[in-house]
């Protein structure tokens, strides 16, 4: 299997619009109970680790602006890691039953999911550790169900 | 069926389990006719029917039975088990991402 970058990629992109490719799924609707938060957990505080080194740079050289670029890149990515892997937990994992024992469950989510987009769109601590802590509320939730 | 009248199609993916080599939102392109005259191979990311009507992309593991195959996700921690696909159900090859 060959990794098609560049213009041929962009061409492909561009063509969609006509084929319509369908949807393929990479994971199979069986309920097996293979749910984990360390994912999300390690991605929150991706997400914390960047914004401190963002806000550690000071100089203005070629190679800091490259690391500024990198590490913004990577607040992104894992901020929308963070969002998929608890929206995983959130339509997949929790039942009703998770609910009437946790009913601010969908509040939680909801709010960690926000927390994903405002790590994304700012460069905040405070946001960085709202995010952690939303993330490890959730975890916390996620291993009481387990019990 | 119908798929199998082109030689290539495009597909977008939807889930983890393929992860590190296809990531969620990733595009393929499928040889649909890769297995007219050959059988699939072990290592072969393929693109097959699921018993429930959706299609969906691993990789072959192993041969579990004549024309029957073990199919696998890259992604160890996302990756369900899945009964033994038919050759029949396999529709193409995985060639291509982008």
């Amino acid at each position: 299997m060959k990794t098609v970058t560049g213009l041929f990629a962009a061409l492909m992109r561009k063509s969609e619009k006509l084929l319509e490719p369908s949807l393929v799924y990479a994971h199979c609707d069986i309920p097996c109970g293979i749910y984990e938060t360390n994912s999300m957990t390690t991605a929150a505080d991706t997400v914390a680790k960047m914004v401190e080194k963002i806000l550690d740079l000071k100089g203005m050289e070629l190679v800091d602006r490259n690391n500024f670029v990198r590490m913004v890149h990577v607040k992104e990515e894992h901020a929308q890691k963070c969002k998929q892997e608890l929206l995983i937990l959130w339509t997949d994992y929790f039942k009703d039953e998770h609910l009437a024992k946790f009913p601010d469950l969908h509040t939680k989510v909801w709010k960690a999911t926000k927390l994903c987009s405002q790590a994304k769109r700012t460069v905040d601590l405070k946001v960085a550790q709202q995010l952690k802590e939303a993330v490890a509320d959730i975890a916390r939730i996620f291993a009481e169900t387990k019990k | 069926m119908f798929s199998r009248i082109f030689p290539f199609s495009m597909h977008i993916v939807r889930g983890h389990s393929m992860q590190p080599n296809i990531k969620d939102g990733d595009r393929v392109i499928v040889f649909n006719w890769a297995y007219l005259f050959s059988r699939p191979k072990i290592g072969d990311v393929v693109v097959f029917s699921g018993s429930d009507g959706k299609e969906y992309v691993k990789r072959i593991t192993a041969a579990a039975a004549k024309n029957e195959f073990v199919v696998e996700g890259d992604n160890k921690e996302d990756s369900r088990k899945m009964p033994p696909v038919k050759k029949s159900a396999i529709i193409g090859r995985v060639i291509a991402r982008y």
